[in-house]
């Protein structure tokens, strides 16, 4: 992402060198060197479109990072570039271009590695103390203190790998308050945090996705689910969770009675105990 | 030499050809490849409304299963439906020895008999009596199923065209491990796919569709099932009351009183008997009852909910198809519909109230400020 933005930068930069070469004005280099720099330090740390969060960040919306961040990067990059300029100035043509690009580059991706280091740092640093939190109790969903960690962790690191695990906490608090609607809320965002829409996690999040609304009464819909469920779960050949397969084959033979079709329940009964889907084989 | 001759008029007559010439092909093409093309939406729409013209019909098709041992099981069903709720359903397979067994079902008002063959050979007739009414759309077979999963498809697209068995048939994908193809012309699913990566895990394929088919009286009775041995019954509860206040004491709540559309009557109403518990399942008391128009049906279930009073557990209202929070006469309700038809929930003195139908959400909203 950095590397692309370096790149860019350069390309913009590099006619301004050839045509001009001595012409290059300080205020050229230093906004150069500064945007350079502060470009990928600011992709580096987020995941958003690369122009709007560099805009945010200047304006103050978003205060990751930091304002002083947003400072002190130009007035370093000040500083590199009158160096870099300074040290151009005694070289001839040739040289100076190939230095200046290779201190540039190199200057942006020593900035860049240093924020990435710094971002990994804070989530490694964050993800620990998640973990921590929720090692306190057995049940953490029923722990408030826990509870409300796993929400802030949910906001606050969006593109965690343990941000499934959170959801699955919030979700489960939310179950056990009696917010349904929260909860399929929570179980969903769950189920969308997986990239592949075949893994077992998929499955348990539509499995608890059908039980949020058979609650809430919808069966047409909590139906619907649980066939996901267990279409994920039957197209896998591992076996992992596949109480869920069954459950869910289960809970559709269940809703099949309800709903006077007795061949589709017997059918998804048989499903049930097949160990292509409850994997118990 | 004769290049110089070539002028820019020569040019545009021979660029203008050639547009031309291409313009037909592609029109060509087009008209003589019989190119369907449609909209998720369209596609959707004709597959649901498919089987509602039709009142008696029958099909046959094949559902493939490969197990993840390497197993393949074949089960051949044929589907006769001679009206909504009355079907004969005859299902081929073969055993862990490879012998051909037949087993045929034949459903008649709330009882179901099904005459199976035993492990030790023995011809049986299972009676499942007691069955709660459906609505008629909604039918007891793959076909029927397959047409439900396409009508709530949450993201469904249509992911190509192609020719199944020689006819033109769109490929839409339900879920990205799920395909169903539904003939161009009439609507009907031809073929049900699920998949693994490359491995196809099921596959139904509905092999003929034939409408009006001639049957008899003896082909719906019971002793068209041949000859059996033995007798087992199980009872799944349900009970037919010609009024609600017969089923009070029985069902241990009283439940809510119900308007009848206009040309709507009740075909059938009753409660599941709470004492009854199915097969291993817990028992569950409902009042249940099924309203006609001849065309469309409203299957209503109520069931207690105690704690619940006439308050509705909350929606998520964030989700791009989560149902809609509906106000009837003060009392708030949820609306949730989908190509298919539609259900209505609402909560009545603890008494959750499930209004099902296969028909517009204005109907399903009326019928819901009739509930008292």
């Amino acid at each position: 992402m950095w590397g692309q933005a370096v790149l860019a930068t350069a390309v913009i930069l590099l006619p301004h060198y050839l045509v001009y070469g001595e012409a290059v004005t300080f205020g050229l280099a230093y906004r150069a060197a500064a945007v350079t720099v502060l470009l990928p330090w600011s992709l580096a740390r987020s995941a958003a479109p690369h122009l709007g969060r560099l805009c945010l960040h200047f304006f103050g919306r978003v205060p990751d990072p930091a304002f002083v961040t947003a400072l002190i990067t130009p007035l370093a990059g000040c500083l590199v570039a009158t160096g870099i300029i300074a040290g151009l100035r005694t070289l001839r043509r040739g040289r100076r271009l190939v230095i200046g690009g290779l201190a540039i580059v190199g200057a942006a991706a020593v900035v860049a590695s240093a924020a990435l280091a710094l971002q990994l740092g804070d989530c490694v640093r964050a993800e620990e103390q998640f973990f921590a939190l929720m090692s306190l109790s057995e049940t953490p969903y029923q722990s408030p203190r826990a509870v409300a960690g796993a929400e802030r962790f949910v906001v606050e690191h969006p593109d965690s790998r343990w941000r499934s695990e959170a959801l699955r906490i919030t979700a489960l608090a939310a179950e056990a308050s009696g917010d349904d609607g929260a909860a399929e809320r929570d179980w969903r965002r769950f189920g969308d945090s997986f990239s592949d829409p075949m893994v077992p996690g998929v499955a348990y999040a539509a499995y608890s996705r059908a039980q949020c609304w058979e609650r809430i009464g919808s069966s047409r819909r909590a139906a619907r689910h649980y066939r996901d469920a267990v279409s994920v779960i039957q197209g896998r050949s591992d076996g992992i969770q596949g109480w869920i397969g069954s459950d869910g084959a289960t809970a559709l033979a269940r809703m099949e009675f309800a709903q006077g079709r007795p061949l589709r329940a017997e059918y998804w009964i048989d499903k049930a105990n097949d160990v292509s889907v409850t994997g118990r084989d | 030499m004769r290049m110089k001759n070539i002028t820019w008029k020569h040019g545009l007559a021979v660029g203008v050809a050639a547009v031309m010439v291409a313009s037909m092909g592609s029109a060509l093409v087009v008209v003589l490849g019989k190119t369907p093309s449609a909209s998720a939406d369209e596609a959707r729409m004709r597959c649901v409304r498919a089987l509602r013209a039709e009142r008696s019909w029958r099909a046959k098709y094949v559902e493939t299963e490969n197990g993840s041992d390497g197993t393949k099981s074949v089960v051949r069903t044929e589907v006769t439906v001679r009206q909504p709720g009355d079907y004969r359903v005859v299902v081929r397979e073969r055993d862990d020895r490879g012998r051909e067994v037949v087993s045929a079902s034949i459903r008649s008002g709330d009882t179901l008999y099904t005459r199976r063959i035993e492990d030790d050979g023995t011809p049986v007739l299972h009676v499942m009596k007691g069955v709660r009414p459906s609505l008629g759309v909604e039918m007891d077979n793959a076909l029927g199923e397959t047409i439900r999963s396409v009508a709530d498809a949450t993201s469904l697209r249509v992911a190509g065209s192609e020719r199944v068995r020689g006819k033109a048939a769109y490929k839409l994908e339900l879920a990205p491990n799920r395909f169903v193809w539904t003939d161009a012309e009439s609507g009907l699913p031809v073929r049900e796919r699920e998949v693994s990566g490359a491995t196809v895990v099921r596959e139904v394929s509905f092999d003929s569709f034939e409408a009006d088919p001639v049957v008899t009286d003896a082909d719906f009775s019971v002793a068209s099932l041949g000859s059996v041995e033995s007798t087992v019954v199980e009872d799944l509860g349900f009970r037919p009351v010609d009024a609600p206040a017969q089923a009070w004491g029985l069902l241990g709540f009283k439940p809510v009183s119900l308007g009848v559309p206009a040309g709507y009557q009740v075909l059938e109403q009753g409660y599941c008997d709470p004492s009854v518990s199915p097969g291993d399942r817990e028992p569950e008391a409902a009042f249940v009852t099924l309203l006609s128009d001849g065309t469309n049906s409203l299957l209503v279930t109520q069931t207690l909910r105690p704690g619940l009073g006439d308050a509705m557990y909350p929606v998520p209202a964030d989700e791009p198809d989560a149902p809609q929070e509906v106000d009837l006469g003060g009392h708030r309700a949820v609306l949730y519909s989908d190509a298919a038809g539609g259900q209505l929930t609402l909560a009545r003195r603890d008494i959750l109230v499930s209004v099902e139908g296969n028909v517009s959400d204005e109907l399903l909203m009326a019928f819901g400020n009739t509930i008292q």
